[in-house]
């Protein structure tokens, strides 16, 4: 075709796409005059056209994890020297780094070599300092099956490789298939390769990555087992801060062959080897994986592999059987046939040796290998299915889900039968029975309501639950409220009810939903129902300190729109309420509570540095001195329990938080250190409460601070291990957790700035690095809030670390994020001004930060921040100006 | 930064018309964007979402830099860089093409890896013979493929880009879509 064939051919196209579609064949005809070459091009055109609408159409991330995969040093290694040894060429490339074929060309002695160079990428200095340390164990593993590493180093460019022994083969499922093995080869062949990897088990090597690419067959039938001792080489040794190696090396290994602890980037022991050969034999006997994981996330990837039970293999074989496709399994003519070989005893064997749970596979490879021996030879095998009760525990354990959609149903049940029973009262005058019933319904109401939460609060992965629960209570409690008339006793339940789902939906610290709004409407409904109450109920002890807290709710929540004053009114509405008890009434536990509370929030918004504050730092101080003598009234009460203890070690962190602020580091140093000791104390009490188990990691992180402050880097270090253990056990249990994930991120660029300070720049990156990619997910997610949006732009222009700052991606999630509020979130808009800067337009930037200030009241501690970056982006501007 | 100064001012020249110096330029981009990319390779955790768009505004934003706002540099910048993505992404399927046919059945090692981006290769080997082709009769069809596919520029970025119309780039996207799959298949 030349360009003017193009060019009509082009015109008549677009020409004929504006024709209805009935008509574009005539049109083309028509508009082609005769020429069958021309209109044969837009004719084919229009066909592809119609047949691929979304051809070239995807999403555009792909690319540019290839771009990052290139690496383009790799070609240029070939006929370059290693050593003695003449690099020929490439025969294989994989995840952890591309595998060159070299020889020895020198006069001694000609040898063939397989070389492993390790991508960029790759922990290097640390790598080859394992390698130096494990150099001796591998070289001394020498057995017949297994390939001989030879030696290690470093390229010119820095890229650690290694030599191994030159194996030609093919991978052992390609072999059964080409060779058309029957099923007691197969089992023969595969027992050759159990006793090769139990043989390094014995000294004490465990292979970490068994599959069939690692396990080549050679022609005469021998099997020689590749990589052994590879992966561990390529992992972290370092446990307490290994958080991300689970990610870098989850990437490296075969996910279909990778046992659950190893996903889950636990300890990894000779069972998981026993766990992938478990994998190996199932896809020798079926001829496939399996699991299938293409496109799946890591996380997703993980929870599979924990989770999903493997279909036994005989029945996997007739289901995964593809008519089409003949020729997958040409080894037998009957697949009904081998299925049948492979039920029973088979089916367990491999179930057994990828069992979930480490303990419960096979105990060595040996008892896994004896065990096929014994089937070969007739005899009965160890192998067992599981049992019903065993099962049905695990099932109960995995699914909490369903416990609470169980408790939900009773609860919306007994909503109905409540709003029904209501009115019947109502229609009945008031009948006592009616009256009875509807009490008891009421009291089983309330009881779920708050014991099932109470319940379930503490445990970890129930956010989810918790919602839904909310949603329904609400529903149920709008639905009272508008029928409780003047019946007083209902109504203080009602608001007792309306307080603590607002503090469900958001409350200032433990695991909530989320929701600022739904929590402030209702609290407020709360509070409505309460003030009209005040006047009947005169001055009751408890009744006040309900309504107390409902103002420290309500407090809490104008906090966090930074109306600081009109906070600080509601927390003094509430020391005015449990105040205006008379003394005798005030001794109560739940007054003094609230009083020590009031006082706390007080200080709080005066001048703790940790909150957005008013600048007053004396008066911060005397009402945490205020606070702190009530709790420990309260703790050295017989009636003392864990909170009162949990309230005293919160007063020493506050007025820690106050004196660092103030630059005094050994007073908060000592401060810190006194509340670490209580929550210590209380976690090592209660093990399983998520709130003492979040407390404790923010005592040791203040800990640290300070210590690090004083210049004590060891001791500081230690606590950082111990905070990052914890907040990413936490993440970890519960994904869902809003809280949680800010937690574990803020936790790792803390660690990865301490890093960077101990001028250890790896460990930075994995920890900034981690903490980025957790966000992103999180961010990329089509739920993301704002605040996740935010949280990422944020770390995107602000990390420790120049080359993780990506200001173009900032301003794409800044900008959603600004969105979805609807440009009324002043932190959101701080972010997008730096967004705005960074990325080259500080005008905009200074227009935005603008905006921000404009929403934030006059007294904000926020306020003057935001101001330094107007001051910055502006002087920018003028300086591009002049 | 002397990188910077240098590229500000081959684009100065490129704007003048001086189309000499593209070689020059389109090694400084090539350079950056590979640059870019092993620096996110370092950090493995973090690459695996790194989208192609955000790869080649911050290369942007390094080479030309934050006070350069000049949509004819950044046109000129973005085509230049779209042809780079396009070069890198070809060389990598054909790479990997050879480690299959050429090694395949004496594999050493060979790990399977979770990206599904191979799947791809045959496709962009395919896409890059037909663009050839194209270019010789219509380079501008060939610019905007560039900007979308390989670069993941939206279609409003295009048509600001190449200064025309969202519209002409619908069209124009569309009819280059049709003729590559009827060559393709």
């Amino acid at each position: 075709m030349n360009p003017e064939t193009w060019q009509k051919a082009k015109s008549i196209f677009q020409q004929s796409l504006e024709q209805p579609d009935k008509e574009r064949d005539v049109f083309v005809a028509q508009a082609g005059k005769g020429d069958k070459a021309l209109c044969d091009v837009v004719m084919r055109m229009l066909q592809a056209h119609r047949e691929a609408d979304d051809f070239l159409e995807r999403p555009d991330q792909d690319f540019g994890a290839v771009l990052c995969d290139v690496d383009f040093a790799e070609d240029e290694i070939v006929g370059r020297h290693f050593g003695p040894f003449l690099v020929n060429e490439i025969i294989g490339e994989g995840g952890m780094g591309i595998v060159y074929k070299a020889t020895r060309d020198d006069a001694e002695f000609s040898q063939t070599v397989a070389i492993k160079v390790i991508k960029r990428g790759m922990d290097t200095k640390s790598l080859l300092q394992r390698f130096r340390r494990e150099r001796q164990t591998l070289a001394s593993l020498t057995h017949t099956n297994i390939a001989r590493l030879l030696d290690g180093g470093q390229t010119d460019s820095g890229m650690p490789y290694f030599v191994m022994e030159y194996i030609e083969g093919r991978p052992i499922d390609e072999y059964c298939e080409t060779h058309k093995l029957s099923i007691k080869e197969r089992l023969v062949l595969f027992t050759k390769v159990c006793d090769a990897v139990n043989a390094a088990h014995q000294s004490l090597i465990i292979h970490r990555d068994l599959k069939p690419g690692n396990i080549l067959i050679s022609d005469s039938g021998e099997p020689k087992l590749l990589d052994f001792g590879i992966a561990k080489l390529l992992e972290s040794d370092q446990e307490a801060i290994t958080v991300d190696l689970t990610q870098a090396g989850a990437k490296l290994l075969t996910p279909e062959y990778a046992s659950p602890e190893q996903i889950l980037g636990k300890q990894m022991t000779t069972a998981s080897d026993v766990y992938s050969l478990g994998v190996l034999l199932y896809v020798l006997l079926t001829g496939k994986r399996p699991y299938r994981f293409t496109g799946k996330t890591q996380q997703q990837l993980a929870a599979f592999i924990s989770d999903v039970q493997p279909s036994k293999p005989s029945a996997f074989l007739l289901k995964s059987h593809d008519p089409s496709k003949p020729e997958i399994r040409q080894h037998t003519a009957n697949l009904e046939k081998v299925s049948k070989t492979l039920r029973g005893d088979l089916d367990n064997i491999v179930l057994m040796a990828m069992h979930k749970e480490p303990a419960r596979r096979y105990s060595s490879v040996a008892h896994l290998a004896e065990d096929l021996n014994r089937y070969l030879n007739d005899l009965p095998v160890a192998a067992r299915t599981d049992t019903f009760s065993y099962r049905f525990t695990k099932f109960v354990q995995r699914h909490r889900m369903p416990v609470a959609f169980a408790i939900l149903i009773s609860l919306s049940l007994i909503g109905g039968i409540a709003a029904t029973v209501w009115q019947a009262r109502v229609a009945e005058q008031q009948s006592a029975r009616a009256e009875r019933r509807f009490n008891d319904v009421r009291k089983l109401a309330n009881s779920v309501l708050f014991e099932f939460d109470k319940a379930i609060s503490g445990i970890a992965g129930t956010t989810k639950a918790r919602e839904l629960v909310v949603m329904k209570a609400l529903d149920y409690l709008d639905n009272l409220a508008q029928e409780s008339g003047d019946d007083v006793s209902l109504q203080c339940e009602l608001a007792v009810a309306y307080n603590k789902v607002s503090s469900i939906q958001w409350n200032r610290y433990r695991a909530n939903l989320g929701d600022v709004d739904g929590a402030m409407q209702s609290i407020r409904k709360a509070l409505k129902i309460r003030e009209v109450l005040r006047a009947h109920t005169g001055l009751v002890p408890g009744f006040h300190a309900n309504l107390a807290w409902d103002y420290i709710q309500l407090g809490d929540l104008t906090a966090a729109k930074h109306e600081l004053t009109a906070a600080l009114e509601n927390y003094r509405r509430a020391l005015k309420a449990v105040q205006s008890l008379p003394r005798e009434k005030s001794a109560h536990k739940r007054v003094r509570q609230v009083l020590a509370v009031s006082y706390q929030r007080i200080g709080d918004t005066l001048g703790n540095p940790g909150f957005d504050n008013l600048g007053d730092t004396e008066g911060a101080l005397a009402n945490f001195r205020k606070m702190i003598a009530v709790h420990k009234d309260l703790a050295a009460a017989d009636s003392a329990r864990a909170d009162d203890y949990l309230s005293v070690s919160i007063g020493y962190e506050k007025f820690g938080d106050v004196l660092d602020g103030k630059g005094d580091f050994s007073g908060s140093l000592d401060y810190f250190q006194q509340a670490l000791v209580i929550r210590d104390s209380l976690h090592r009490a209660h093990p399983n409460n998520t709130h003492f188990m979040r407390d404790t990691g923010i005592a040791n992180w203040k800990v640290a601070f300070a210590h690090e402050k004083l210049g004590n880097m060891a001791a500081a270090q230690n606590n950082c291990n111990r905070m990052l253990m914890i907040f990413r056990q936490m993440y970890e249990a519960d994904q869902a957790d809003a809280k949680a994930l800010e937690d574990y991120t803020s936790a790792l660029k803390f660690v990865g700035r301490f890093s960077l300070k101990l001028k250890d720049a790896e460990q930075a990156a994995r920890c900034i690095g981690t903490a980025l990619q957790i966000e992103r997910v999180r961010a990329d997610k089509a739920d993301a809030t704002a605040n996740d949006l935010n949280n990422h732009a944020w770390s995107l222009l602000t990390a420790e670390l120049q080359e993780f700052r990506a200001p173009a991606a900032a301003l794409r999630y800044a900008r959603r994020a600004a969105q979805i509020t609807g440009e009324a979130d002043a932190n959101i808009l701080d972010t997008l001004a730096l967004a705005y800067f960074m990325s080259g337009d500080p005008r905009r930037a200074a227009q935005t930060e603008e905006k921000a200030i404009a929403l934030l009241p006059e007294q904000s501690s926020l306020r003057q921040g935001f101001e330094v970056s107007l001051d910055k982006y502006k002087a920018k501007v003028n300086a591009a100006g002049n | 930064m002397e990188t910077k100064q240098q590229v500000t001012h081959l684009l100065l020249e490129l704007n003048k018309g001086n189309r000499s110096v593209l070689d020059e330029l389109s090694a400084h981009v090539y350079n950056e964007l590979r640059r870019l990319a092993s620096g996110y390779l370092r950090n493995e955790s973090f690459n695996a979402t790194i989208n192609t768009t955000d790869l080649v505004h911050e290369a942007y934003l390094r080479l030309v830099g934050e006070s350069d706002y000049n949509w004819q540099n950044r046109a000129h910048f973005m085509a230049i860089a779209a042809r780079a993505m396009r070069q890198f992404l070809v060389y990598y399927a054909k790479r990997k093409n050879a480690v299959k046919r050429g090694g395949g059945n004496l594999a050493v090692t060979f790990d399977e890896r979770v990206v599904s981006v191979e799947d791809k290769k045959e496709e962009l080997l395919a896409l890059d013979e037909a663009l050839n082709k194209l270019i010789t009769y219509d380079e501008r069809l060939c610019k905007i493929v560039e900007l979308r596919y390989f670069t993941g520029l939206s279609i409003e970025e295009t048509a600001k880009t190449l200064k025309i119309s969202p519209a002409t780039v619908k069209r124009e996207w569309s009819t280059a879509k049709a003729w590559l799959h009827s060559q393709m298949n």
